[in-house]
């Protein structure tokens, strides 16, 4: 757990999640060409806020990738039903957006893939960089639920790791109307990779 | 020709290279349809993502050395760090983009490398 760091550890820690959620932060602003902010870190509690997706049975998008390479993790990033429309409209051509073809479809999910793929890899990068080992994203994958799902999968889907670090940013985009969750879950020994640094 | 898993990567980097004039032959969305079509085809310029879902795009490079194949190689990918990027340059690929990137930044290199 992260709270197993002493204060030197924690600074570091924090500081490397911070970075790379900058990164990621400033990959999400180039790939939706709208400001955004990371509106807060949460270290302790990895539970959404249901009240933000409009109700229990509405859908939500939730895109995972998991880690390759020396070190397990996991990051989902979520947006509602609704904001996924938004960065529909924002982002995609008109002629897309309005078709509900099957190869529209596919574009318009590759599309949701690929944000998570750019803004996951830009925390991984950081992370790689920072704490020299060799670790990659693998392809994404997006799964649509109903709200009242979510913590539940995310819960299920952290088990699989021994023993955990995990956090949640939510980052918020003013213009676009957006706040999609990002949350990270790492397997504990990212911890002692901190503390042979300090 | 154009390699990523994301049918929508494949959609941006083929509108912009369309629309800067040249001619996108073929496309794969993993590496064994990639290597077929790369040994097939020989284009000028192969865009190569690194992660795929059957391989990386580190071992393309191998093959497509093996191979002989004579495409200029940028890889085009969101794994960013260094060493990655060193990798994948001294594997024989021209350059290595990192995503996200603007359609200039694609087509500045895109020239630079066909130059």
């Amino acid at each position: 757990m992260i709270a197993d760091l002493n204060d030197s550890e924690l600074k570091v820690a924090t500081k490397l999640i911070f970075d790379g959620l900058s990164m990621a932060k400033s990959s999400m602003e180039m790939i939706l060409q709208s400001p955004i902010s990371i509106e807060k870190i949460d270290y302790v509690s990895a539970e959404l806020d249901m009240d933000r997706f409009g109700g229990p049975d509405q859908d939500v998008h939730l895109i995972k990738t998991d880690l390759l390479g020396e070190r397990k993790g996991t990051s989902h990033l979520i947006f509602s039903e609704k904001e996924v429309a938004k960065l529909y409209d924002a982002c995609l051509p008109e002629k897309i957006v309005k078709d509900n073809s099957k190869e529209s479809m596919i574009m318009k999910l590759g599309f949701l893939t690929e944000i998570d793929n750019m803004v996951s890899a830009a925390v991984i990068t950081e992370f790689s960089n920072f704490l020299n080992m060799e670790i990659y994203g693998n392809v994404p994958s997006l799964k649509v639920m109903k709200a009242t799902e979510l913590n539940d999968f995310i819960v299920k889907d952290s088990s699989e790791f021994e023993s955990i670090i995990h956090f949640k940013a939510v980052f918020q985009g003013k213009e676009l109307d957006i706040c999609p969750d990002f949350i990270w879950v790492f397997h504990n020994k990212f911890i002692d990779k901190i503390k042979d640094l300090v | 020709m154009i390699v990523d898993d994301s049918i929508y990567m494949r959609s941006l980097i083929k509108s912009a290279m369309e629309g800067a004039g040249f001619e996108v032959v073929g496309e794969a969305q993993n590496g064994e349809s990639a290597i077929d079509l790369a040994v097939q085809l020989q284009p000028d310029l192969i865009t190569l993502d690194n992660i795929l879902p059957d391989m990386m795009g580190f071992e393309i490079l191998k093959v497509l050395k093996d191979e002989e194949v004579p495409s200029k190689v940028i890889m085009v990918s969101a794994v960013g760090q260094q060493t990655v990027v060193n990798k994948g340059l001294s594997l024989g690929a021209s350059e290595y983009i990192v995503k996200p990137f603007t359609e200039e930044d694609l087509l500045k290199v895109v020239e630079k490398v066909l130059a």
